[in-house]
Protein backbone atom coordinates (compact mmCIF):
# COMPACT_ATOMS: atom_id res chain seq x y z
CA UNK A 1 0.00 0.00 0.00
CA UNK A 2 1.22 3.37 -0.75
CA UNK A 3 2.03 5.70 1.91
CA UNK A 4 0.40 8.68 0.16
CA UNK A 5 -3.02 9.07 -0.72
CA UNK A 6 -5.11 11.67 -3.58
CA UNK A 7 -7.89 13.28 -2.21
CA UNK A 8 -9.60 16.17 -2.40
CA UNK A 9 -10.47 18.81 0.18
CA UNK A 10 -13.46 21.12 0.75
CA UNK A 11 -13.32 24.02 3.62
CA UNK A 12 -13.72 27.08 4.52
CA UNK A 13 -12.30 29.72 2.49
CA UNK A 14 -11.15 30.95 5.58
CA UNK A 15 -9.36 28.10 6.80
CA UNK A 16 -7.25 27.82 3.63
CA UNK A 17 -4.00 29.47 4.78
CA UNK A 18 -3.50 27.77 7.74
CA UNK A 19 -3.48 23.79 5.36
CA UNK A 20 -1.15 25.88 3.43
CA UNK A 21 0.99 26.44 6.34
CA UNK A 22 0.40 22.91 7.45
CA UNK A 23 1.27 21.56 4.38
CA UNK A 24 4.42 23.17 3.54
CA UNK A 25 6.74 21.63 6.39
CA UNK A 26 5.82 18.04 5.15
CA UNK A 27 8.13 17.43 1.78
CA UNK A 28 5.71 14.60 0.71
CA UNK A 29 2.34 16.55 1.05
CA UNK A 30 1.26 18.62 -1.41
CA UNK A 31 -1.84 20.72 -1.94
CA UNK A 32 -2.85 22.12 -5.33
CA UNK A 33 -5.18 25.34 -6.36
CA UNK A 34 -7.84 26.30 -4.57
CA UNK A 35 -11.21 26.66 -6.66
CA UNK A 36 -14.75 27.98 -5.55
CA UNK A 37 -17.35 25.97 -4.85
CA UNK A 38 -21.16 26.65 -3.73
CA UNK A 39 -21.72 25.75 0.17
CA UNK A 40 -23.26 22.79 0.54
CA UNK A 41 -27.21 23.26 0.12
CA UNK A 42 -30.09 20.77 0.73
CA UNK A 43 -31.01 22.98 3.41
CA UNK A 44 -32.76 26.11 1.52
CA UNK A 45 -32.08 29.16 3.02
CA UNK A 46 -30.52 27.82 6.60
CA UNK A 47 -27.30 30.00 6.49
CA UNK A 48 -25.74 32.83 4.49
CA UNK A 49 -22.55 32.58 4.61
CA UNK A 50 -19.26 35.48 4.01
CA UNK A 51 -18.02 33.70 1.12
CA UNK A 52 -18.33 30.11 -0.49
CA UNK A 53 -15.62 27.29 0.46
CA UNK A 54 -13.06 26.13 -1.35
CA UNK A 55 -12.28 22.95 -2.67
CA UNK A 56 -8.69 21.71 -3.48
CA UNK A 57 -7.12 18.67 -4.40
CA UNK A 58 -3.85 17.22 -2.38
CA UNK A 59 -1.65 14.58 -2.28
CA UNK A 60 -0.50 13.57 1.60
CA UNK A 61 0.59 11.10 4.02
CA UNK A 62 -2.04 9.05 5.66
CA UNK A 63 0.38 10.40 8.98
CA UNK A 64 -0.25 13.65 8.19
CA UNK A 65 -3.91 13.34 7.62
CA UNK A 66 -4.40 11.63 10.57
CA UNK A 67 -2.50 14.15 12.43
CA UNK A 68 -4.22 17.22 10.70
CA UNK A 69 -8.14 15.45 11.69
CA UNK A 70 -7.25 14.70 15.41
CA UNK A 71 -5.17 17.39 16.25
CA UNK A 72 -7.35 20.17 14.40
CA UNK A 73 -10.13 19.12 11.96
CA UNK A 74 -12.21 17.21 14.46
CA UNK A 75 -11.18 19.24 17.92
CA UNK A 76 -12.23 22.63 15.87
CA UNK A 77 -15.20 24.33 17.31
CA UNK A 78 -17.28 24.33 14.23
CA UNK A 79 -17.95 20.93 12.26
CA UNK A 80 -16.85 17.50 12.42
CA UNK A 81 -15.61 15.70 9.09
CA UNK A 82 -17.39 14.14 6.12
CA UNK A 83 -15.68 11.65 4.19
CA UNK A 84 -17.38 10.74 0.89
CA UNK A 85 -15.67 7.73 -1.08
CA UNK A 86 -18.10 7.83 -3.96
CA UNK A 87 -15.69 10.27 -5.13
CA UNK A 88 -12.65 9.90 -6.99
CA UNK A 89 -10.32 10.67 -5.34
CA UNK A 90 -12.69 10.66 -1.97
CA UNK A 91 -13.62 13.66 -1.08
CA UNK A 92 -12.71 15.07 2.53
CA UNK A 93 -15.32 18.03 3.71
CA UNK A 94 -15.16 20.17 6.47
CA UNK A 95 -18.42 22.02 5.73
CA UNK A 96 -20.42 19.57 4.97
CA UNK A 97 -22.55 20.46 8.64
CA UNK A 98 -21.31 17.32 9.98
CA UNK A 99 -21.72 18.15 13.83
CA UNK A 100 -18.69 19.18 15.91
CA UNK A 101 -16.89 16.26 17.18
CA UNK A 102 -18.46 13.36 14.34
CA UNK A 103 -16.95 11.81 11.71
CA UNK A 104 -19.10 10.81 9.08
CA UNK A 105 -17.80 8.12 6.62
CA UNK A 106 -19.83 7.59 3.66
CA UNK A 107 -18.71 4.59 1.53
CA UNK A 108 -19.43 3.14 -2.02
CA UNK A 109 -22.99 2.69 -1.61
CA UNK A 110 -23.99 5.74 -0.38
CA UNK A 111 -24.48 3.75 2.90
CA UNK A 112 -23.35 6.19 6.01
CA UNK A 113 -21.35 6.13 9.52
CA UNK A 114 -20.53 7.66 11.53
CA UNK A 115 -17.82 7.78 14.58
CA UNK A 116 -18.13 10.05 17.55
CA UNK A 117 -13.92 11.22 17.84
CA UNK A 118 -12.75 10.44 20.75
CA UNK A 119 -9.56 9.53 19.34
CA UNK A 120 -7.11 11.35 22.30
CA UNK A 121 -3.68 10.84 19.67
CA UNK A 122 -3.68 10.45 15.72
CA UNK A 123 -2.07 7.36 16.02
CA UNK A 124 -5.62 5.70 16.95
CA UNK A 125 -7.16 7.39 13.31
CA UNK A 126 -4.75 5.45 11.40
CA UNK A 127 -5.92 1.68 11.35
CA UNK A 128 -9.65 3.40 10.54
CA UNK A 129 -8.43 5.44 7.87
CA UNK A 130 -6.07 2.65 6.34
CA UNK A 131 -9.02 0.42 5.86
CA UNK A 132 -11.25 2.97 4.29
CA UNK A 133 -8.56 5.34 2.49
CA UNK A 134 -6.89 1.98 0.96
CA UNK A 135 -9.42 0.72 -1.06
CA UNK A 136 -10.47 3.76 -2.29
CA UNK B 1 -14.86 29.08 11.42
CA UNK B 2 -16.82 30.24 8.77
CA UNK B 3 -18.54 33.82 9.46
CA UNK B 4 -22.41 33.74 8.62
CA UNK B 5 -25.78 34.33 9.32
CA UNK B 6 -28.21 31.91 11.07
CA UNK B 7 -31.76 32.93 9.58
CA UNK B 8 -34.00 31.04 12.30
CA UNK B 9 -31.87 33.25 15.42
CA UNK B 10 -31.26 36.13 13.51
CA UNK B 11 -27.52 35.76 14.90
CA UNK B 12 -24.34 36.80 12.87
CA UNK B 13 -21.13 34.22 13.62
CA UNK B 14 -17.93 36.34 13.77
CA UNK B 15 -14.77 34.39 14.25
CA UNK B 16 -12.89 37.33 15.34
CA UNK B 17 -12.74 39.36 18.66
CA UNK B 18 -14.91 42.02 18.81
CA UNK B 19 -13.83 45.53 18.35
CA UNK B 20 -13.36 47.08 22.75
CA UNK B 21 -15.38 50.20 21.60
CA UNK B 22 -18.02 47.52 20.54
CA UNK B 23 -17.73 45.87 24.06
CA UNK B 24 -18.42 48.88 25.71
CA UNK B 25 -20.55 51.01 23.20
CA UNK B 26 -22.77 48.88 21.37
CA UNK B 27 -22.98 48.69 17.52
CA UNK B 28 -24.54 52.05 17.02
CA UNK B 29 -21.33 53.83 15.74
CA UNK B 30 -20.48 50.96 13.20
CA UNK B 31 -23.40 51.33 11.34
CA UNK B 32 -22.73 55.19 11.33
CA UNK B 33 -19.07 55.17 10.22
CA UNK B 34 -18.36 51.21 9.34
CA UNK B 35 -14.90 51.82 8.24
CA UNK B 36 -13.66 54.22 11.69
CA UNK B 37 -10.52 52.67 12.35
CA UNK B 38 -11.12 51.84 15.85
CA UNK B 39 -13.02 48.57 14.84
CA UNK B 40 -9.92 47.54 13.19
CA UNK B 41 -10.02 45.64 9.09
CA UNK B 42 -11.05 42.39 9.91
CA UNK B 43 -14.54 42.33 10.60
CA UNK B 44 -15.95 45.71 9.38
CA UNK B 45 -16.94 43.97 5.99
CA UNK B 46 -18.12 40.68 7.34
CA UNK B 47 -20.07 42.44 9.85
CA UNK B 48 -21.86 44.90 7.24
CA UNK B 49 -22.33 41.55 4.86
CA UNK B 50 -24.19 39.73 7.34
CA UNK B 51 -26.62 42.36 8.72
CA UNK B 52 -27.65 42.79 4.64
CA UNK B 53 -28.58 39.46 5.14
CA UNK B 54 -30.64 40.10 8.41
CA UNK B 55 -32.52 43.10 6.56
CA UNK B 56 -33.13 40.99 3.24
CA UNK B 57 -35.48 38.94 5.44
CA UNK B 58 -37.71 42.14 6.15
CA UNK B 59 -37.84 43.51 3.02
CA UNK B 60 -38.09 40.69 0.73
CA UNK B 61 -41.11 38.02 0.74
CA UNK B 62 -38.93 35.80 -1.21
CA UNK B 63 -36.60 35.33 2.03
CA UNK B 64 -39.40 35.46 4.38
CA UNK B 65 -40.84 32.58 2.70
CA UNK B 66 -38.33 30.55 3.02
CA UNK B 67 -37.66 30.80 6.21
CA UNK B 68 -41.02 30.91 6.85
CA UNK B 69 -40.63 27.52 6.40
CA UNK B 70 -37.56 26.83 8.29
CA UNK B 71 -39.38 27.95 10.78
CA UNK B 72 -42.44 25.95 10.27
CA UNK B 73 -40.10 22.76 9.74
CA UNK B 74 -38.51 23.54 13.29
CA UNK B 75 -42.00 23.50 14.75
CA UNK B 76 -42.68 20.53 13.37
CA UNK B 77 -39.23 19.00 14.53
CA UNK B 78 -39.91 20.12 18.14
CA UNK B 79 -42.88 18.75 18.03
CA UNK B 80 -42.43 15.34 17.03
CA UNK B 81 -38.60 14.93 16.46
CA UNK B 82 -39.21 14.31 12.66
CA UNK B 83 -37.55 16.31 10.24
CA UNK B 84 -40.09 17.35 7.68
CA UNK B 85 -38.27 17.92 3.67
CA UNK B 86 -37.66 21.25 2.15
CA UNK B 87 -40.70 23.08 0.37
CA UNK B 88 -40.64 22.69 -3.49
CA UNK B 89 -39.81 26.48 -3.03
CA UNK B 90 -36.80 25.72 -1.08
CA UNK B 91 -35.49 23.37 -2.81
CA UNK B 92 -35.46 26.05 -5.95
CA UNK B 93 -33.63 28.22 -3.90
CA UNK B 94 -30.14 26.82 -4.72
CA UNK B 95 -30.85 25.59 -8.49
CA UNK B 96 -30.59 27.59 -11.48
CA UNK B 97 -33.33 27.19 -13.34
CA UNK B 98 -33.40 26.17 -17.06
CA UNK B 99 -33.31 29.35 -19.25
CA UNK B 100 -32.16 31.48 -16.14
CA UNK B 101 -27.98 32.68 -15.45
CA UNK B 102 -27.73 31.82 -11.85
CA UNK B 103 -29.40 30.97 -8.66
CA UNK B 104 -32.07 32.54 -6.44
CA UNK B 105 -29.03 32.28 -3.55
CA UNK B 106 -26.46 33.46 -5.77
CA UNK B 107 -28.24 36.59 -6.64
CA UNK B 108 -29.01 37.06 -2.93
CA UNK B 109 -25.62 36.84 -1.98
CA UNK B 110 -24.75 39.11 -5.17
CA UNK B 111 -26.95 41.77 -3.70
CA UNK B 112 -25.42 41.56 -0.02
CA UNK B 113 -21.73 41.38 -1.90
CA UNK B 114 -22.74 44.76 -3.91
CA UNK B 115 -23.49 46.35 -0.67
CA UNK B 116 -20.35 45.40 1.31
CA UNK B 117 -18.02 45.92 -1.40
CA UNK B 118 -19.31 49.58 -1.63
CA UNK B 119 -19.15 50.33 1.83
CA UNK B 120 -16.11 48.75 2.58
CA UNK B 121 -14.64 50.07 -0.44
CA UNK B 122 -12.67 48.67 -3.28
CA UNK B 123 -9.29 50.19 -2.11
CA UNK B 124 -9.42 48.97 1.06
CA UNK B 125 -10.49 45.63 0.44
CA UNK B 126 -7.52 44.96 -2.07
CA UNK B 127 -5.17 46.59 0.72
CA UNK B 128 -7.24 44.26 3.69
CA UNK B 129 -6.78 41.08 1.38
CA UNK B 130 -3.60 41.70 -0.11
CA UNK B 131 -4.81 41.63 -3.36
CA UNK B 132 -2.60 42.15 -6.17
CA UNK B 133 -3.24 46.24 -6.66
CA UNK B 134 -0.93 46.69 -9.64
CA UNK B 135 -3.96 45.25 -11.59
CA UNK B 136 -6.06 48.28 -10.82
CA UNK B 137 -5.02 51.33 -12.88
CA UNK B 138 -6.43 53.75 -11.01
CA UNK B 139 -8.50 52.59 -7.53
CA UNK B 140 -10.08 56.19 -6.74
CA UNK B 141 -11.08 59.48 -8.38
CA UNK B 142 -11.32 62.92 -6.23
CA UNK B 143 -14.38 65.18 -6.89
CA UNK B 144 -12.34 68.53 -8.18
CA UNK B 145 -15.32 70.43 -6.71
CA UNK B 146 -15.79 68.92 -2.81
CA UNK B 147 -12.60 66.93 -2.68
CA UNK B 148 -14.28 64.09 -2.02
CA UNK B 149 -12.76 60.54 -2.85
CA UNK B 150 -15.02 57.50 -4.25
CA UNK B 151 -13.80 54.95 -5.77
CA UNK B 152 -13.30 53.95 -9.95
CA UNK B 153 -15.40 51.49 -11.88
CA UNK B 154 -12.64 50.18 -12.89
CA UNK B 155 -11.19 49.28 -9.18
CA UNK B 156 -14.97 48.25 -8.47
CA UNK B 157 -15.82 45.61 -11.07
CA UNK B 158 -11.97 44.42 -10.47
CA UNK B 159 -13.88 43.31 -7.30
CA UNK B 160 -17.26 42.16 -8.88
CA UNK B 161 -16.11 40.89 -12.09
CA UNK B 162 -13.89 37.95 -10.86
CA UNK B 163 -10.88 39.38 -9.62
CA UNK B 164 -9.06 37.66 -6.80
CA UNK B 165 -10.72 35.74 -4.18
CA UNK B 166 -13.95 35.53 -6.32
CA UNK B 167 -16.51 33.05 -5.83
CA UNK B 168 -19.61 32.42 -7.08
CA UNK B 169 -21.57 35.45 -5.06
CA UNK B 170 -20.45 37.60 -7.91
CA UNK B 171 -21.29 35.41 -10.77
CA UNK B 172 -24.76 37.74 -11.21
CA UNK B 173 -22.89 40.08 -11.66
CA UNK B 174 -20.33 39.42 -14.50
CA UNK B 175 -23.50 38.40 -15.63
CA UNK B 176 -24.88 42.00 -15.93
CA UNK B 177 -21.11 43.41 -16.90
CA UNK B 178 -21.22 41.03 -19.79
CA UNK B 179 -25.36 41.64 -21.00
CA UNK B 180 -24.19 45.28 -21.24
CA UNK B 181 -20.38 45.20 -22.75
CA UNK B 182 -18.92 46.19 -19.52
CA UNK B 183 -21.19 49.62 -18.73
CA UNK B 184 -20.26 49.85 -15.31
CA UNK B 185 -22.02 52.60 -14.59
CA UNK B 186 -25.73 51.05 -15.80
CA UNK B 187 -24.68 48.17 -13.56
CA UNK B 188 -24.26 49.86 -10.54
CA UNK B 189 -26.81 52.23 -10.94
CA UNK B 190 -29.85 49.69 -12.24
CA UNK B 191 -28.34 46.89 -9.82
CA UNK B 192 -29.82 47.48 -6.33
CA UNK B 193 -33.37 48.95 -7.87
CA UNK B 194 -34.24 46.04 -9.51
CA UNK B 195 -32.64 43.32 -7.18
CA UNK B 196 -34.57 44.76 -4.47
CA UNK B 197 -37.78 44.89 -6.57
CA UNK B 198 -37.21 41.32 -7.54
CA UNK B 199 -36.80 39.69 -4.44
CA UNK B 200 -40.58 41.14 -3.32
CA UNK B 201 -41.38 38.42 -5.97
CA UNK B 202 -41.71 35.07 -5.63
CA UNK B 203 -39.68 34.33 -8.84
CA UNK B 204 -36.55 37.16 -8.18
CA UNK B 205 -34.30 35.52 -10.72
CA UNK B 206 -36.44 35.55 -13.66
CA UNK B 207 -37.99 38.91 -12.64
CA UNK B 208 -34.53 40.52 -12.08
CA UNK B 209 -33.26 39.41 -15.56
CA UNK B 210 -36.00 40.23 -17.67
CA UNK B 211 -36.46 43.86 -15.96
CA UNK B 212 -32.78 44.30 -16.55
CA UNK B 213 -33.02 43.13 -20.23
CA UNK B 214 -36.07 46.36 -20.38
CA UNK B 215 -34.20 48.51 -18.61
CA UNK B 216 -30.99 47.76 -20.53
CA UNK B 217 -33.36 48.11 -24.36
CA UNK B 218 -35.02 51.31 -22.42
CA UNK B 219 -34.14 54.42 -24.06
CA UNK B 220 -35.13 56.56 -21.77
CA UNK B 221 -33.20 54.64 -18.99
CA UNK B 222 -29.95 54.84 -21.07
CA UNK B 223 -30.29 58.39 -21.38
CA UNK B 224 -30.89 59.12 -18.31
CA UNK B 225 -27.93 57.14 -16.81
CA UNK B 226 -25.63 58.71 -19.49
CA UNK B 227 -26.51 61.82 -18.32
CA UNK B 228 -26.38 61.17 -14.85
CA UNK B 229 -24.64 63.48 -12.10
CA UNK B 230 -21.37 61.44 -11.37
CA UNK B 231 -22.28 61.15 -7.71
CA UNK B 232 -23.67 56.95 -7.19
CA UNK B 233 -25.86 58.04 -3.61
CA UNK B 234 -27.75 60.82 -5.80
CA UNK B 235 -27.78 58.83 -8.76
CA UNK B 236 -29.56 55.82 -7.46
CA UNK B 237 -31.63 58.04 -5.59
CA UNK B 238 -32.64 59.88 -8.89
CA UNK B 239 -32.91 57.17 -10.71
CA UNK B 240 -35.31 54.19 -8.64
CA UNK B 241 -38.54 55.49 -9.91
CA UNK B 242 -37.92 55.32 -12.87
CA UNK B 243 -35.74 51.85 -12.91
CA UNK B 244 -38.64 50.58 -11.12
CA UNK B 245 -41.57 52.25 -13.37
CA UNK B 246 -39.75 51.52 -16.34
CA UNK B 247 -38.17 47.99 -16.03
CA UNK B 248 -39.30 46.32 -12.47
CA UNK B 249 -43.26 47.47 -12.66
CA UNK B 250 -43.85 46.01 -16.59
CA UNK B 251 -42.34 42.72 -15.93
CA UNK B 252 -44.54 42.29 -12.72
CA UNK B 253 -47.43 43.34 -14.35
CA UNK B 254 -46.78 40.80 -17.49
CA UNK B 255 -47.11 37.55 -15.19
CA UNK B 256 -50.02 39.17 -12.97
CA UNK B 257 -48.00 39.27 -10.16
CA UNK B 258 -48.22 41.90 -6.73
CA UNK B 259 -46.14 45.23 -7.16
CA UNK B 260 -43.79 44.53 -3.97
CA UNK B 261 -44.41 42.05 -1.03
CA UNK B 262 -42.13 42.38 1.80
CA UNK B 263 -40.45 40.41 4.53
CA UNK B 264 -42.52 42.14 7.06
CA UNK B 265 -45.81 41.58 4.92
CA UNK B 266 -44.41 37.70 5.10
CA UNK B 267 -44.23 38.00 9.06
CA UNK B 268 -47.29 40.06 9.72
CA UNK B 269 -49.43 37.26 7.71
CA UNK B 270 -47.95 34.06 7.92
CA UNK B 271 -46.58 31.28 10.16
CA UNK B 272 -43.43 33.61 10.77
CA UNK B 273 -46.19 35.54 12.95
CA UNK B 274 -45.31 33.43 15.70
CA UNK B 275 -41.59 33.64 15.68
CA UNK B 276 -40.97 34.95 19.21
CA UNK B 277 -38.20 37.59 18.06
CA UNK B 278 -39.63 38.32 14.10
CA UNK B 279 -42.84 39.61 15.34
CA UNK B 280 -41.14 41.99 17.60
CA UNK B 281 -39.92 43.60 14.90
CA UNK B 282 -42.64 44.39 13.00
CA UNK B 283 -42.97 47.07 15.49
CA UNK B 284 -39.91 48.71 14.73
CA UNK B 285 -41.04 49.60 10.89
CA UNK B 286 -43.59 52.03 12.63
CA UNK B 287 -40.74 52.91 14.52
CA UNK B 288 -38.28 53.56 11.25
CA UNK B 289 -41.02 55.39 9.19
CA UNK B 290 -41.46 58.10 12.38
CA UNK B 291 -37.76 58.72 11.83
CA UNK B 292 -38.58 59.17 7.89
CA UNK B 293 -40.97 61.73 8.46
CA UNK B 294 -38.95 63.65 10.38
CA UNK B 295 -36.90 63.65 8.26
CA UNK B 296 -38.64 64.70 5.40
CA UNK B 297 -40.02 67.39 7.58
CA UNK B 298 -36.47 68.90 8.34
CA UNK B 299 -35.23 68.58 5.15
CA UNK B 300 -37.50 68.00 2.32
CA UNK B 301 -40.51 69.99 3.53
CA UNK B 302 -39.33 73.13 1.03
CA UNK B 303 -39.08 73.80 -2.74
CA UNK B 304 -35.99 71.09 -4.51
CA UNK B 305 -32.65 73.02 -4.18
CA UNK B 306 -30.59 73.94 -6.66
CA UNK B 307 -27.22 73.53 -4.59
CA UNK B 308 -26.03 69.54 -4.91
CA UNK B 309 -25.18 69.25 -1.37
CA UNK B 310 -28.45 70.62 -0.84
CA UNK B 311 -29.99 68.26 -3.43
CA UNK B 312 -28.54 65.29 -2.16
CA UNK B 313 -29.91 65.59 1.70
CA UNK B 314 -33.43 66.62 0.25
CA UNK B 315 -33.26 63.60 -2.08
CA UNK B 316 -32.17 61.20 1.09
CA UNK B 317 -35.44 62.97 3.19
CA UNK B 318 -37.92 62.90 0.27
CA UNK B 319 -37.66 59.64 -1.81
CA UNK B 320 -38.76 57.40 1.12
CA UNK B 321 -41.91 59.66 1.03
CA UNK B 322 -42.74 58.15 -1.92
CA UNK B 323 -41.74 54.59 -1.43
CA UNK B 324 -40.32 53.89 2.09
CA UNK B 325 -38.74 50.72 0.84
CA UNK B 326 -36.14 52.64 -0.78
CA UNK B 327 -34.22 52.42 2.75
CA UNK B 328 -33.62 49.12 2.26
CA UNK B 329 -33.27 48.80 -1.19
CA UNK B 330 -30.45 51.28 -0.96
CA UNK B 331 -28.23 50.24 2.52
CA UNK B 332 -25.37 51.44 1.45
CA UNK B 333 -26.62 55.54 1.38
CA UNK B 334 -25.05 56.61 4.79
CA UNK B 335 -28.36 58.18 6.49
CA UNK B 336 -30.31 54.96 5.64
CA UNK B 337 -27.55 52.57 6.73
CA UNK B 338 -27.43 54.77 10.33
CA UNK B 339 -30.86 54.71 9.99
CA UNK B 340 -31.27 50.99 9.29
CA UNK B 341 -28.82 50.06 12.31
CA UNK B 342 -30.34 51.64 14.89
CA UNK B 343 -34.41 50.32 14.35
CA UNK B 344 -33.25 46.80 12.39
CA UNK B 345 -30.13 45.88 14.37
CA UNK B 346 -29.59 41.99 14.25
CA UNK B 347 -30.62 40.28 17.24
CA UNK B 348 -27.28 38.62 18.05
CA UNK B 349 -23.52 39.24 16.59
CA UNK B 350 -21.42 36.79 18.14
CA UNK B 351 -17.68 37.01 18.20
CA UNK B 352 -14.74 34.70 19.44
CA UNK B 353 -14.96 36.20 23.00
CA UNK B 354 -17.89 38.77 23.36
CA UNK B 355 -21.70 38.60 22.74
CA UNK B 356 -24.00 41.55 21.36
CA UNK B 357 -27.28 41.65 21.69
CA UNK B 358 -29.53 43.72 19.52
CA UNK B 359 -32.29 45.30 22.80
CA UNK B 360 -36.32 44.75 22.00
CA UNK B 361 -38.59 47.35 20.19
CA UNK B 362 -39.33 49.75 23.14
CA UNK B 363 -43.22 49.04 22.34
CA UNK B 364 -43.05 45.86 23.41
CA UNK B 365 -41.09 46.16 26.75
CA UNK B 366 -43.72 49.09 27.61
CA UNK B 367 -46.14 46.80 27.18
CA UNK B 368 -45.24 43.99 29.79
CA UNK B 369 -44.08 46.38 32.30
CA UNK B 370 -47.73 48.14 32.18
CA UNK B 371 -48.52 44.34 32.89
CA UNK B 372 -46.89 43.87 35.55
CA UNK B 373 -43.79 41.90 33.72
CA UNK B 374 -40.31 42.43 34.14
CA UNK B 375 -39.51 43.45 30.00
CA UNK B 376 -36.50 41.52 29.07
CA UNK B 377 -34.37 44.22 27.42
CA UNK B 378 -32.92 41.37 24.80
CA UNK B 379 -33.57 38.52 23.37
CA UNK B 380 -30.84 36.34 25.42
CA UNK B 381 -33.64 34.02 27.09
CA UNK B 382 -35.30 33.53 23.73
CA UNK B 383 -32.12 32.43 22.32
CA UNK B 384 -30.82 30.32 25.15
CA UNK B 385 -34.39 27.90 24.42
CA UNK B 386 -34.22 28.50 20.61
CA UNK B 387 -30.31 28.28 19.49
CA UNK B 388 -29.46 24.70 20.84
CA UNK B 389 -33.26 23.54 19.15
CA UNK B 390 -31.97 25.08 15.98
CA UNK B 391 -28.52 23.35 16.72
CA UNK B 392 -30.27 20.09 17.42
CA UNK B 393 -32.71 20.54 14.03
CA UNK B 394 -29.80 21.31 11.98
CA UNK B 395 -27.85 18.07 13.44
CA UNK B 396 -31.06 16.22 12.58
CA UNK B 397 -31.06 17.60 9.01
CA UNK B 398 -27.75 16.61 8.06
CA UNK B 399 -28.63 13.11 9.92
CA UNK B 400 -31.64 12.40 7.42
CA UNK B 401 -29.97 14.03 4.10
CA UNK B 402 -27.43 11.13 4.58
CA UNK B 403 -30.04 8.32 5.56
CA UNK B 404 -29.47 8.29 9.06
CA UNK B 405 -31.89 8.62 11.64
CA UNK B 406 -32.59 12.04 13.29
CA UNK B 407 -30.89 11.19 16.33
CA UNK B 408 -27.65 9.78 14.97
CA UNK B 409 -25.51 12.68 16.61
CA UNK B 410 -27.49 13.43 19.74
Amino acid sequence: MTNTINFRLEIARADLREERTAVEVEDSCQLGEEKPISHPGGKGIATAHFVDPVTLVGVVTLAWLAERMVDHWLRSKEQGVQIDLREEPPAMSRIAGVPVGFLVIINRDGHAETHKATYDKPEALMPLLEGILATA
Amino acid sequence: MDPHFEYLTGTVKIPASAPPAWQKEGLGEFYRAPNDDAWGAAVCRVLYHESIHFWQLFSSAYVGNLVADDWRRLQHFRATGEVRPLSPEACQYEITAPGLPFSPRELLECWARFWDVHTRGPAAIIRDEAYPAAEVKQLEIVDPYTGSRSYTDEAYDYLMGGGPGSSFYEQPYRWLLDQTNGHSAFVAITFPTLVHSAFGSPNPVGVFCEAFDRAWHSGLLRRAIDSRFGDINLDWLNQWTAIIGEAHLPVIRKHHLPDFTSGLDVIVRGSLGSHPIYKEYVDQWRVLRGHLALNQQQFAAGPVPADATALYGYAIADMPTRDPWVVFGLPGQPDYRYLLGQTFRPVRVQFDDYVLDGRRPATRRLQEMTTGKDGDETYSSVLDDLTPLVQRFRRAEYAVGKGLPADAFE
